[in-house]
């Protein structure tokens, strides 16, 4: 699975919402409606499926998947 | 003096004796009881180990998953109440100026089944294992916050933490604020999940709770010799509050009307009733004058019904001093007996069984009266219900400590 599957799978997972209404490109407030504290969850449900260590605040709801992809791809 | 009528035109319920007023009504004037064993956790060392409870939320429920997880039970079943309130009220949401509706709610304890997981989590994982939810879920407030949130009301509202009280005067702040000109509508009422290993270990500490957990449905038994203290309940229920001259250029079907309102605190000690109800009293005669009435007018109390020897004494005593000899011409009960006391949310649920049996001219029974307290010695309905026509009814809420609160209500 690729890593842009995971972190969508995460998000669907943590948000109770189907993985299908979550776009890539777009930022992810536009897209679900994310506010900032489900971002909370989402960026630790992240750091334990992925095993990366996210700091508080380093996601936001602004940002797309592929925003974060790209922040998780320079941890790894 | 400010004569404008606060209608109650919406009546929602989430209870451990039905989800729907319909069913709520059928089952509460058969008098049956629906105080149960505890079971949802392993509950064997608690003195008191029974309690009116809630089973089927989910399948009553309209909201998501999505935001089911992010709240406290007393929150959804608060959303659940509202929701139902709000449709049986048939306000037209889409079409209302919500910076004039308010929500007014009551709860004395707070949503402790997302504190107590999340709280084990933080112990267990550590910091990062609690929910970011958690600050937002558990306080008393948070309900509120959730109904407004969910129906975009932006009005003047409260929540109301005083005990077994909190929806009373909950109710009655919310009528103050349409009498006021604040706001249009209100949704008001209570909410209490009292039934989690951490709560009811807190609620058991009042000594307040009956012990009589062999015998479940029959435990409850206010006012009777044997009593030994109330039953937990756990549930919601809230009214739509409006002006009268609104709800009939609405078509709106009106229950009956908020009247009046008196309270009073003991001032005696942190957690017990003073030793003479004159405080009670005070707060009854202020209700009664509140609504234009006089005590000879009153056909009908919703008693607090504590069920402890004490509390029982002294509210009958109050009755007794206050109402003389037309307490023998007007009813008394405690339809609570049948499924426990929702602590904050007691009285806007004690509202909406006053508001059926003045709908349906029947006063539901006081359940479990066997032998009778020469101490206690009014009739309150013992066992069955009774027709009577119900015009004027108060609504009475002591909490802890000695608060005492009283709602007038009119048909």
């Amino acid at each position: 699975m690729s890593l842009q599957a995971q972190v969508i799978e995460v998000i669907a997972e943590t948000l109770d919402i189907e993985a299908g209404d979550i776009k890539a490109d777009v930022s992810l407030y536009s897209s679900v409606g994310i506010d900032s504290t489900e971002m909370v969850e989402v960026a630790v449900a992240l750091g334990k499926k992925l095993g990366v260590a996210i700091k508080s605040g380093e996601l936001n709801n602004k940002q797309t998947v592929n925003e974060i992809v790209a922040i998780i791809e320079k941890k790894k | 003096m400010n004569k404008t009528k606060i209608a109650i035109t919406g009546l929602g319920i989430v209870s451990p004796a039905g989800m729907k007023k319909a069913t709520f009504w059928a089952n509460l004037k058969s008098g049956r009881s629906f105080v149960e064993k505890i079971e949802r956790f392993d509950s064997t060392l608690y003195q008191s180990r029974i309690a009116g409870q809630v089973h089927d939320l989910d399948a009553y429920s309209h909201i998501s998953g999505r935001l089911s997880k992010k709240i406290d039970i007393f929150a959804h079943m608060a959303l659940v109440a509202a929701e139902e309130a709000i449709k049986d009220s048939q306000i037209d949401m889409g079409n209302t100026d919500k910076t004039r509706m308010g929500a007014f709610m009551g709860n004395a304890i707070g949503g402790w089944l997302f504190a107590e997981t999340e709280l084990r989590d933080m112990y267990v994982e550590g910091r990062e294992g609690i929910s970011p939810f958690m600050a937002s879920a558990w306080f008393p407030a948070a309900p509120q916050g959730q109904v407004t949130i969910y129906y975009g009301i932006k009005g003047y509202s409260k929540t109301v933490v005083s005990d077994r009280a909190s929806s009373a005067l909950a109710l009655w702040y919310a009528a103050k604020t349409i009498k006021d000109n604040k706001n249009n509508y209100c949704v008001a009422g209570g909410m209490e999940a009292p039934v989690t290993p951490f709560s009811l270990l807190c609620c058991n500490t009042q000594d307040r709770l009956t012990r009589n957990n062999l015998n479940p449905k029959t435990a409850y038994r206010p006012y009777d010799l044997h009593r030994d203290g109330f039953a937990l309940g756990e549930g919601a229920a809230m009214a739509i509050l409006e002006k009268e001259e609104t709800a009939k250029a609405r078509g709106a079907h009106i229950y009956g009307y908020i009247k009046g309102f008196g309270y009073s605190c003991d001032g005696y000690h942190r957690s017990e009733y003073a030793m003479k109800p004159e405080a009670l009293e005070y707060a009854i005669k202020m209700c009664i004058k509140d609504a234009g009435w006089k005590a000879e007018d009153v056909d009908y109390v919703c008693l607090d019904a504590e069920g402890t020897v004490l509390g029982d004494i002294l509210e009958v005593e109050a009755l007794k001093n206050v109402f003389g000899s037309h307490g023998k011409k007007m009813a008394f009960s405690a339809p609570k007996s049948m499924y426990g006391n929702l602590l904050g949310a007691q009285s806007s649920l004690d509202l909406v069984a006053t508001l059926m049996s003045m709908e349906h001219g029947l006063v539901l029974p006081t359940i479990n009266f066997q032998d009778a307290d020469p101490r206690c010695d009014i009739d309150v309905t013992p066992n069955k219900a009774v027709e009577k026509k119900i015009s004027k009814a108060i609504i009475i809420a002591r909490g802890r400590g000695g608060i005492n609160m009283v709602l007038g209500v009119e048909k």
